[in-house]
């Protein structure tokens, strides 16, 4: 009984709407678009999140990245020519750190150096690193030809040469180029591979992968190229010994990054007098990043809600209009038994019927929205439960929000005097 | 390598689009309520049946009554505007205040609004302006 009640109420609703079509469309269009803003919004903005967390993910949110930094005296110190600067990381800092420390699944050296690399006729400076088999698996990557670095190559002290896709195009090498000798430095290597480099950036850090050309083992670059590195800069030699350039440590469990990040800073603050190792944590990036779209995410859904806020007040005021003009039915209404209480229920649900019906076509409107974002520019959309159910249930809080006043007003109008109204 | 003036170029692209989709979102709002006062113009009009009767008979012009509603509505939409104006400038030194944001009022972003508001008040308040002018003065004045 009671549910055929409101059925009936609801019809009545909007057989009154149907009465002003035209009122209706345009106040239902507020709603609409201000729907479609939001829904099309949090899409927008949960997707470019996802892809700068996507990003941070590949660089590995269990890693640690210890890196060697030219002290800031040293820079002033260098005007005098031959002065060499002896900073970063050192073998000792690798050994320690590997040692130490319980929650460390794995520990990777690298060494960087530039050198001078001739493929046949074809001659480049590439960017070498020098490193331990674990970098390999540090991030995932594919390998495009041949193998990586193992370690039996350590072991043997073996001259091979893993290159990455950006220095094998350098030197012009194809995957036919799989055990042959490439010269770098002054010294035969022998190609054992070719890995493919994933692209992209993530905030200041770079896949690791763009930034090298070519891998050697860890020892053959300590044999062959040494520690000391000389830079020409404005005409004069400068010269550098570091040992390591960075240390990338691979965390068991992300539980345990923050912690083993602060062990490590505590333990290079002993032994390193000057600071000269910069930490990067790419889990905090995660977290800031986290923290980052959840302002954005706030930002354009608030802007995006003044549509809404704008739509419930243009609904509230064609409401108090169409109170007034109908104030003779209201009297009438009255004068045949109508209680206050029934009359506010008119009007609220027509108030509802027209805001929740917006409200749908505007998530229609909404969803369609970020599908020709993509479409056209690209941009990676994510639609979420939560994106399509909270503007929905918005909409029909505004028509009960901005219904109960004109409601209240219809209710509040005297039989005897409304009855009169022309 | 780095070159600073790429840097600059891509910046300023980026800032262009977050411009353009933090522009748009705002200008639904203001589309929101132009839609608004068409609405409740149209609902005015139709309340003003008589009035608009009573003046074409004792010998107003259609122009005449259009000019006066859609004066009707531009300033309605000219003093929200200018409010909005208040109101748009106090947010960001609120903004600037609370969270140290730098924000920056351009005379641009001053002016563009306040014609906007105004645009929006002739658009849509022709649609109302014209019906109103439309109305058969001898059926007007037997409206009740």
């Amino acid at each position: 009984m009671r549910q055929t009640k409101i059925a009936r109420n609801i019809w009545l609703g909007i057989e009154n709407l149907l009465l002003h079509k035209l009122r209706s469309f345009l106040t239902m269009l507020g709603v609409v678009f201000g729907v479609g803003s939001v829904v099309a919004m949090l899409s927008v903005g949960e997707g470019a999140s996802k892809e700068a967390m996507a990003q941070i993910r590949k660089l590995g949110s269990n890693n640690i990245i210890v890196s060697s930094v030219k002290p800031v005296e040293d820079e002033a110190a260098n005007t005098q020519r031959s002065m060499m600067s002896i900073f970063g990381l050192t073998y000792d800092d690798y050994e320690r750190i590997a040692e130490s420390f319980g929650t460390i699944r794995q520990v990777t050296p690298v060494k960087l150096t530039r050198k001078e690399t001739r493929l046949r006729e074809r001659a480049m400076e590439l960017r070498v690193v020098g490193t331990t088999p674990e970098w390999f698996t540090l991030v995932p990557r594919s390998i495009l030809a041949g193998r990586t670095i193992r370690a039996e190559d350590q072991n043997k002290l073996a001259p091979v040469v893993v290159l990455t896709e950006f220095g094998a195009r350098k030197i012009l090498a194809t995957e036919s180029v799989i055990g042959q000798t490439v010269r770098i430095g002054g010294d035969e290597f022998e190609i054992i591979g070719i890995v493919k480099s994933e692209g992209g950036e993530a905030g200041n850090l770079q896949i690791p992968d763009q930034q090298v050309d070519a891998y050697v083992p860890m020892e053959v670059a300590r044999r062959y190229f040494g520690d000391i590195f000389t830079k020409m800069t404005s005409g004069s030699f400068q010269r550098e010994k570091v040992e390591l350039h960075q240390i990338i440590v691979q965390v068991d469990q992300a539980e345990h990054v923050e912690a083993t990040a602060a062990g490590i800073e505590r333990m290079l603050e002993q032994f390193h007098k000057k600071k000269d190792y910069s930490m990067s944590v790419p889990l905090a990036l995660l977290k800031q990043a986290e923290a980052t779209k959840r302002t954005f995410n706030i930002v354009l859904g608030s802007i995006a809600g003044i549509s809404l806020l704008v739509g419930g007040i243009g609904i509230m005021n064609i409401m108090l209009a169409s109170v007034t003009e109908r104030t003779r039915e209201i009297g009438i209404r009255r004068a045949i038994g109508a209680k206050r209480h029934q009359i506010i229920y008119q009007f609220l649900i027509e108030t509802v019927v027209l805001s929740t019906i917006g409200g749908l076509i505007g998530l229609g409107v909404g969803t369609l929205i970020p599908f020709l974002i993509t479409y056209f520019s690209g941009m990676a959309t994510v639609m979420t439960l939560n994106g399509i159910l909270l503007p929905l249930f918005i909409s029909m809080g505004i028509g009960i929000l901005f219904g109960l006043y004109p409601a209240m007003n219809a209710a509040k109008v005297d039989p005897i005097i409304a009855l009169r109204h022309e | 390598m780095s070159v600073p003036l790429a840097l600059l170029r891509q910046a300023e692209a980026t800032k262009r689009t977050f411009n353009v989709v933090l522009g748009s979102i705002a200008g639904i709002s203001l589309l929101v309520g132009g839609i608004g006062i068409m609405n409740i113009m149209l609902a005015s009009v139709t309340e003003r049946t008589r009035e608009i009767g009573i003046r074409r008979a004792i010998g107003a012009k259609r122009r005449q009554i259009v000019y006066q509603f859609l004066i009707e509505t531009v300033v309605l939409s000219m003093f929200g505007g200018l409010i909005g104006l208040g109101v748009g400038t106090l947010i960001p030194f609120l903004i600037t205040y609370f969270s140290g944001m730098v924000t920056v009022v351009t005379m641009n972003s001053i002016l563009l609004p306040l014609f906007i508001s105004m645009g929006i008040g002739i658009l849509f308040g022709l649609y109302p302006a014209v019906n109103a002018a439309r109305v058969d003065p001898i059926i007007a004045l037997r409206h009740e």
